[in-house]
């Protein structure tokens, strides 16, 4: 059938209207049928969650001097993939590379960021010598002619400073023209040139690098940092070219690609020339970010009892911890006020909130820290902050355009600690001295290696822990730690016996079970009596002087204590134990408040006592531990029960300045702490801490403790508890523990722990501010 | 006395008189809608604010040659049809030796203050050689005669196409296709004829294309695979944010229109920059966006008021080489409006293509408008039959 021309025009405006109909369908379907879709897409593009990271709190001593703080800071970061494609060295490695990989003779040569013959300086020089005709789009495989003319351009724009374009232009000119150029040679500027700014460039690497590593060496030097250094700048480059060329991949996405930070406290005049440069350093970025700066010395016990931060993202301690965490610190209806009701419909409403506590948690996760150890872990929920989060609109560069709403971040609050810093670091520096001047003597490693010192230093009245060196850490590895002392090996020796005492003087006046001081055997030194078939030893021959609590505690006469515990019996020395908070009363128990079970911000161990559980008698005989055989406790514990002796009260111990903590009146035993006090105050005048000088000067109360620990009892434990009688200006009223862990056989507790204490007690008086604050007037030299 | 000595001759201003006016509405509103679109697209960019007084200017400079196109007969068109083609295919081969590399191609000459696009008016060229070359053709030869309008079209084609400009090489076809139909080719010589094209397509895959138009191939057929459950994943967040950036942001900005859009100016994938060159191959998207669904309605009825009215003219028109030119001028709006339209939805593979009269562009608005002006000049003659003419 012929058809005419306008049936034909006809047949070509179906075809048109076809088209326009199928177009018109699929916009219908994907602006109207869609739209919803397409509308959450929209506002994914553009509307985000920022985070605002808070400030974590301050920790300061007991003076407000700033021992942990958050300061900013400026971190240095490496995005390898923009580094090696618009870096003029990292482009020279990777070209060069590439290049050599076409020549059969030099397939396998890898070129690198070294100082060797295959340096940055050989990879612009051999890849300037590169024949421009490889660049030519018939010559080589699309992938690597696009691979080989993206870093020779970048090579070449940037040595001689012309655009990108220019250069591009150049270089397809050469290639075209196939006369034999090198790629060094398309430009009008000399190749010697172009090699002499390439080496300028690895010359400012280096140096950049040299000076992060220079920072990084005297930062761990101040601190005294331990361990490996971090890689640095050359080291972050080296490791990820190998990365980038093994197309190393990290949950789907290349390695090269995500961004990585190489160096962090960088300091303002060292970061800005990146900043300023930018376009000289592509790939290595500057970004503020927030360091956790500590005053204290690393390895010191003050150091450790602050404690560390992790990134919450490896700290989160239980999978319950974040819902928990934002009922506490969030208001409930922070979704609603970030995300306003009006602004959209309400489903996309509800998925945008539901993007908001996602994104919360993330960033949580990403920006927040979390203390782990120490006072940072204690204190953590005071010291975190709460992250902010705005709910912006960006544009394509993600640069801010509105602020719809914003959930305001709060800075976290300060810690002040009772500890006091001069007095911390007299003790930390008395305890490391009597450490090594008892390690000394030993000469087995072993030996050197158990032997531990720590000394707790309390203000009585209070509670407050004013200085605690050498034994903050509950650790199998505290002997890592210069001055730290670990849970405890056994024994607290002779410190126990005027807790003992006061059992007994107080079993006395009220009737309970004990033995008459009149029918005591006088102390006849070795074998005064037995028990169990097993002589029991006192370490001088007292007599019958020996049977006056005075006298007893002033000389530590051991057959006085044992004849006491066994007339006091498990109970009698249960109650001693109790009175003075080393043993965990029953609940109803009139001595339920003594015990306290943990000093918050202080992973100290608390007392362990060995005695008789239902049928199964202690293993440990009572006359023994009478004598304080078999119960550990740390100087905490046992410095807060000499408190007692010093102010009539138990306090309850804390680091946190300003607490109002209870106390534990000892109305009922006021005339037995007279007569031990006495006993106290005569160990030291005329007992067995007699020597030490210093002590006798400040009228220190107190009594020393000498435990066989060895295996064959070749190695004691030795101990110092005591008080100062008065107060100093500031109010405080110091009582002192020091104890010696693992000294020589014939070394006693005033010999070893009394000689730290008094060498601690000559550093406070030899400190005027100290002296005042902490010593009774008139204890001057 | 000569009739030029009155001015003007009476007989050229009534020709004027006999423009269709719809025609010319249709066209001043696309003309219009597209400055306030480009205006839209380029009122946050420092780079690209000059963008609509540039394109106002090649609008009124469009109008002002358009009605100078009018006033002759378009017969000298006729005459000068193959040196016009002859013109734009040297001015085609010149450019890899005179006009400047500009983002790895060569497709404007540089003159002061301007450059020329020898593409646009390959377009125009190759309609009226066309029409001049088809006008005599007799329908009841087969393949071999169609040979020689192929080669006419496709000598500037693959000249385009190695510049390179895919986009604009593609528009090429249906011109030849509906221009060769209208003249007479048989329905099975056009399927021929697409076949042969189809094997060039392959051809040209295999061995003219380059990477990154394969990479836009690959990637638009990785996309009908893309749903809310994938989306998130690594490889294609890589996409979306590398390779596949353009037209998965062009398909936000259409498809969160809706019924009305954001209005003139407040669409947000325009006004934050997520559309890369949106005043130009992506300027229906900032329709789509900004007037939503209505809008895209109102301009793809403009484009085919003017493609239907061409159409009605070219039925109208008894004479072969109007007749042929409209049919071809028709077919190159509405060609190139639809792959637009289809690469800003993501339909087809995107490249890049103006729409037309809507996108800024001084030559391709320039072409256009002179192209128009020559069909409304067909239009506005009724001419006897110049030329047997085998059809009813």
């Amino acid at each position: 059938m012929v058809s005419s021309t306008r049936d034909r025009i006809g047949v070509v405006g179906v075809v048109m209207a076809l088209g326009f109909g199928v177009v018109l369908v699929h916009l219908w379907l994907l602006m109207v049928w869609e739209q919803e879709t397409w509308a959450q897409r929209s506002h994914e593009n553009r509307w985000s969650f920022r985070a605002v990271p808070s400030q974590r709190g301050t920790i300061r001593d007991r003076l407000g001097r700033v021992l942990v703080q958050d300061e900013p800071s400026t971190e240095l970061t490496l995005h390898y993939q923009r580094f090696r494609q618009r870096h003029l060295i990292g482009a020279a490695v990777h070209g060069a590379i590439a290049f050599a990989a076409l020549d059969p003779a030099r397939v396998g040569t890898v070129y690198d960021y070294g100082e060797g013959l295959l340096g940055p300086a050989a990879a612009v020089r051999d890849l300037l010598a590169m024949p421009a005709r490889l660049l030519h789009p018939r010559v080589l495989e699309k992938h690597v002619a696009s691979e080989l003319a993206m870093t020779v351009t970048t090579v070449l724009a940037q040595a001689s400073g012309m655009r990108r374009s220019e250069v591009y232009a150049a270089l397809r000119q050469a290639a075209a023209r196939d006369d034999g150029t090198c790629v060094g040679d398309v430009l009008p500027i000399p190749r010697v040139q172009l090699l002499a700014v390439a080496a300028e460039r690895v010359r400012e690497l280096r140096q950049l690098d040299a000076t992060l590593h220079e920072l990084e060496r005297q930062r761990r030097e101040r601190l005294g940092l331990l361990g490996d250094a971090p890689p640095g700048l050359l080291g972050a480059l080296e490791r990820m070219r190998r990365a980038s060329l093994a197309d190393e991949r990290h949950r789907g996405l290349p390695v090269e690609s995500i961004r990585r930070t190489f160096a962090d406290l960088v300091p303002f005049d060292v970061a800005a020339p990146l900043r300023i440069h930018g376009d000289r350093h592509a790939g290595l970025d500057v970004r503020p970010s927030v360091s956790r700066r500590c005053t204290v010395a690393e390895g010191s016990a003050l150091r450790a009892i602050l404690g560390n931060l992790q990134d919450l993202d490896r700290a989160v301690p239980h999978e319950n911890w974040f819902d928990q965490h934002l009922a506490s610190e969030l208001p409930a209806d922070w979704l609603d006020d970030l995300v306003p009701a009006g602004l959209v419909d309400d489903e996309l409403r509800a998925s945008l909130q539901g993007d908001a506590e996602a994104s919360y948690r993330l960033q949580m996760l990403l920006q927040e820290r979390r203390g782990v150890t120490g006072v940072e872990a204690q204190f953590d929920d005071v010291l975190m902050g709460r992250l902010g989060m705005r709910f912006v609109e960006h544009d394509s560069k993600r640069r801010e355009q509105r602020l719809w709403s914003h959930l305001q971040v709060q800075p976290g609050d300060d810690v002040q600690l009772t500890i006091d810093l001069d007095l911390q670091r007299l003790a930390e520096r008395a305890t490391e001295h009597s450490w090594q001047r008892e390690q000394r003597k030993f000469v087995d490693e072993g030996d050197q290696k158990r032997c531990e010192a720590a000394l707790c230093v309390l203000d009585a009245r209070t509670g407050d822990v004013l200085a605690y060196a050498g034994a903050p850490i509950v650790s199998s590895r505290a002997v890592d730690v210069p001055g730290v002392v670990w849970q405890g090996n056994g024994s607290v020796g002779s410190v126990l016996k005027p807790f003992v005492a006061v059992e007994q003087l107080h079993a006395m006046a009220t009737g309970r079970p004990h033995r008459p001081l009149t029918e005591l055997e006088p102390c006849r030194g070795h074998a005064t009596m037995r028990y169990g078939g097993r002589p029991l030893n006192c370490d001088g021959v007292h007599g019958s002087a020996g049977n006056d609590p005075v006298v007893a505690i002033g000389e530590s006469c051991n057959s006085f204590f044992y004849q006491v515990g066994l007339g006091l019996g498990e109970d009698g020395l249960a109650r001693a134990l109790a009175r003075f908070g080393l043993l965990q009363a029953e609940p109803g128990s009139p001595f339920a408040d003594c015990w306290q079970g943990r000093v918050r911000g202080l992973a100290a161990a608390r007392p362990v006592v060995d005695r008789p559980r239902g049928t199964q008698p202690a293993r440990t005989p009572l006359p023994d531990r009478a004598i304080g055989y078999a119960i550990q406790a740390s100087p905490l514990d046992i410095a807060r029960a000499y408190a007692v002796f010093a102010v009539g009260h138990l306090p309850t111990l804390g680091l946190a300045a300003g607490e109002r903590r209870p106390v534990v009146l000892f109305d009922d035993v006021v005339g037995e702490l007279e007569t031990v006090r006495d006993g106290l105050r005569a160990c030291v005048q005329t007992g067995t801490a007699r020597k030490l000088a210093t002590l006798q000067e400040l009228g220190v109360a107190g009594k020393t403790g000498t435990a066989e620990v060895g295996e064959r009892n070749d190695e004691n434990n030795a101990w110092f508890a005591g008080y100062l009688q008065d107060v100093g200006a500031s109010g405080a009223q110091l009582v002192v523990c020091g104890v010696v862990y693992w000294v020589q056989d014939k070394t006693h507790g005033g010999a070893a722990a009394g000689q730290l204490v008094a060498d601690f007690l000559d550093g406070v008086r030899d400190d005027a501010r100290l002296r005042a604050d902490y010593l009774p007037t008139g204890s001057g030299r | 006395m000569s009739e030029w000595a009155h001015g003007l001759p009476r007989r050229r201003l009534q020709v004027l008189a006999n423009v269709d006016g719809r025609l010319v509405l249709a066209i001043a509103a696309l003309c219009l809608c597209g400055l306030v679109f480009v205006g839209s697209a380029t009122m946050d960019d420092v780079q690209f604010q000059n963008q609509q007084s540039r394109q106002a200017l090649f609008v009124a400079c469009g109008f002002g040659l358009g009605f100078f196109l009018l006033l002759p007969h378009y017969v000298h068109v006729v005459r000068g049809a193959w040196l016009f083609y002859a013109g734009v295919v040297l001015a085609l081969l010149g450019l890899p030796f005179f006009a400047p590399e500009i983002n790895g191609a060569r497709r404007w000459y540089a003159l002061p203050g301007f450059s020329i696009q020898p593409s646009e008016f390959a377009k125009l060229a190759v309609v009226v050689a066309l029409a001049a070359q088809l006008r005599f053709l007799d329908r009841s030869r087969s393949l071999d005669t169609l040979l020689r309008p192929m080669v006419t079209a496709a000598v500037p084609a693959l000249l385009i196409m190695r510049q390179p400009d895919l986009g604009s090489s593609l528009v090429f076809w249906p011109v030849l296709l509906a221009m060769c139909y209208t003249a007479g080719a048989r329905g099975r010589t056009i399927l021929a004829v697409l076949a042969v094209g189809l094997v060039v397509a392959a051809f040209a895959y295999v061995e003219l294309l380059h990477g990154y138009q394969k990479e836009r191939i690959a990637v638009w057929l990785q996309h009908w695979s893309w749903h809310q459950g994938n989306l998130h994943e690594p490889a294609v967040q890589e996409l979306l944010n590398g390779k596949a950036f353009q037209p998965w942001q062009s398909l936000i900005a259409m498809g969160a229109g809706g019924w009305t859009g954001f209005g003139i100016g407040q669409g947000p994938q325009n006004r934050y920059d997520f559309l890369p060159y949106r005043s130009e191959d992506y300027v229906f998207a900032v329709v789509g966006e900004e007037a939503g669904w209505l809008g895209c309605v109102l301009m793809l009825g403009l484009v085919a008021v003017i493609v239907f009215g061409l159409l009605a003219m070219a039925a109208r028109t008894r004479e072969r080489f109007g007749r042929l030119c409209c049919v071809g001028v028709a077919a190159w709006i509405g060609a190139q409006s639809l792959i637009h339209v289809a690469v800003c939805g993501w339909l087809v593979p995107s490249t890049g293509l103006p729409m037309p009269l809507l996108s800024y562009g001084g030559s391709s608005t320039l072409a256009m408008l002179l192209g128009l002006a020559l069909c409304l000049n067909i239009g506005a003659r009724r001419e006897p039959i110049l030329a047997a003419d085998g059809f009813h």
